[in-house]
């Protein structure tokens, strides 16, 4: 579709810069590789390091950048901003925790836009050709995670929303003292948030997952970190009620990015999965 | 005083102490759920008919009957697409919860979890075209306004399939009417598809107690059974 064929053209160059920014250590020798052309359409704040400190941003680059290039906000309370996230030692292998990771092209196609996370987010566990029900197919399946793609944080003293751009998978939690009592299940289940000290404590119930019965109940920790960064522990409940820990992911604060409008259903007419 | 005071501490503590990034400028009044009155169809504000030009009156003579009839192989949105702005939240069967922070305001519709994020900046350069467009807000006393460009020409700009195209540029002006009700005032542009800007009004009732709850397209249409076409998958 032209649509997303000039998207892919406007952002390839800013994925590839931004991937091979976040790529593990083992790659980073392909950062020094990256050609003039890339670095020169990187978001400027990074053309610095990109280049060896050979090329540097322009002043009119940067005030362009407006709230985009802001530094974090030194309140430890205003998690607003956009992230994506890092996998902390500890946590589990793999993809983050029931991500609904549906759409995208199959095959691990790299994502125009976004934020430069690893590839790999669509298609079917395992690879392969995708299904209905699954990775491939544009729905929500279980316990919305945090994406390699991006999180908007948006916050107010009424409520908090993760916003995950893979799939435009929202969580919301508001600051309320309990649940409501007439709550659905839900696949990313009803949150309520809290402060401890200037920890967000978000409280998730009815969590329901695709094909399985029962709800579960997640407890997650966020914290904001000196450099911007969010530090997040979530806990499960098990059977008996105990809390116990699922995992561990930092969302790194990312001025550069801008959030991508993400339809996996266009994604999915384009590769065969969608509306006949 | 006594009555002030039990309010305050019924308040929780949490969000006493909570960041107050929204509350800058008093635009607090934008925070809630709402949802569109009327018949989901744009009017001209001076009575007359949209001022299409001959092109645009012929593309949506030929869409505008399929359109309303809900025609899955002529609108997008009867395939999950998103209907796209302002279409959706012209939609009375759509509500949406708008949340206000500093540095963004974001439009979260019920319809298939879809968001409109609005960055409370100047105009960039467009990335795009996108379903939602790119939305460039600033508050002008406790109005917000809001710069739309880069909208995808595939999306009709109501559920009659009022076509655009991709030079259109919208501005847009919220603003209380009262407690419990917004007006938005939209400026329409194009020079492709009108002979002249045009504008039109929306007006929008607060829901209280209403939230945006989840909601699967694919999973309401019943479409997640009836997705796959081998022959196309490789």
């Amino acid at each position: 579709m032209p649509f997303h064929a000039k998207r892919q053209e406007r952002l390839a160059a800013l994925t590839i810069a931004g991937g091979l920014l976040w790529l593990p250590l083992a790659a980073m020798a392909q950062v020094s590789s990256a050609s003039d052309a890339d670095i020169q359409d990187a978001p400027p704040q990074f053309k610095s390091s990109l280049s060896n400190g050979r090329i540097k941003p322009d002043a009119s680059e940067l005030t362009r950048q407006n709230i985009q290039g802001a530094p974090p906000s030194q309140d430890p309370r205003d998690f607003n901003g956009m992230y994506n996230f890092l996998r902390d030692p500890g946590g589990s292998p793999g993809a983050p925790a029931g991500g609904g990771k549906a759409g995208g092209p199959p095959g691990g196609a790299a994502k125009p836009g976004g934020s430069g996370g690893p590839p790999g987010g669509g298609g079917p566990p395992g690879g392969g050709r995708p299904t209905n029900l699954g990775a491939g197919a544009c729905v929500v399946n279980s316990f919305g995670g945090l994406t390699s793609y991006s999180t908007t944080i948006l916050i107010n003293p009424r409520e908090v929303m993760f916003l995950m751009e893979e799939n435009h998978v929202l969580r919301w939690a508001t600051f309320a003292d309990q649940h409501k009592a007439d709550v659905q299940p839900s696949y990313t289940g009803d949150s309520i948030a809290r402060w401890d000290g200037d920890t967000l404590v978000i409280d998730t119930t009815q969590v329901a997952t695709r094909g399985r019965p029962g709800t579960d109940h997640y407890v997650e920790k966020a914290a904001k970190l000196p450099n911007g960064n969010i530090a997040i522990e979530r806990f499960k409940a098990d059977d008996s009620g105990a809390l116990q820990p699922v995992e561990k992911v930092t969302l790194r604060w990312r001025p550069d990015l801008h959030y991508v409008e993400d339809i996996c259903e266009d994604f999915g007419e384009a590769f065969g999965i969608g509306y006949q | 005083m006594k009555a002030a005071l039990a309010v305050l501490l019924a308040v929780p503590a949490a969000l006493q102490a909570a960041p107050d990034t929204a509350h800058d400028g008093g635009h607090d009044w934008l925070n809630g759920t709402w949802r569109a009155q009327g018949d989901g169809l744009l009017h001209s504000l001076d009575g007359k008919p949209v001022p299409l030009t001959a092109k645009a009156a012929s593309a949506w003579a030929r869409v505008k009957p399929a359109f309303l009839a809900g025609d899955p192989k002529v609108d997008p949105a009867r395939r999950c697409k998103p209907p796209g702005e302002p279409r959706l939240m012209a939609d009375p069967g759509t509500p949406f919860s708008v949340i206000v922070t500093g540095p963004r305001v974001l439009f979260a519709y019920r319809w298939n979890r879809l968001v409109r994020m609005i960055e409370m900046e100047s105009p960039r350069e467009v990335i795009g075209p996108t379903y939602f467009g790119q939305n460039a807000g600033h508050w002008e006393g406790d109005t917000l306004v809001v710069d739309v460009q880069g909208l995808h020409e595939g999306v009709a700009l109501d559920k009659s399939g009022l076509p655009h195209g991709e030079k259109l540029r919208i501005t847009e002006r919220f603003r209380a009417r009262d407690k419990d009700r917004m007006e938005m005032v939209a400026q329409f542009t194009d020079p492709d598809s009108f002979t002249r800007p045009w504008s039109a009004r929306l007006v929008f009732q607060r829901q209280p107690g209403l939230t945006v709850a989840e909601d699967i397209c694919l999973d309401r249409e019943h479409l997640v059974g009836k997705l796959i076409d081998p022959n196309k998958v490789k």
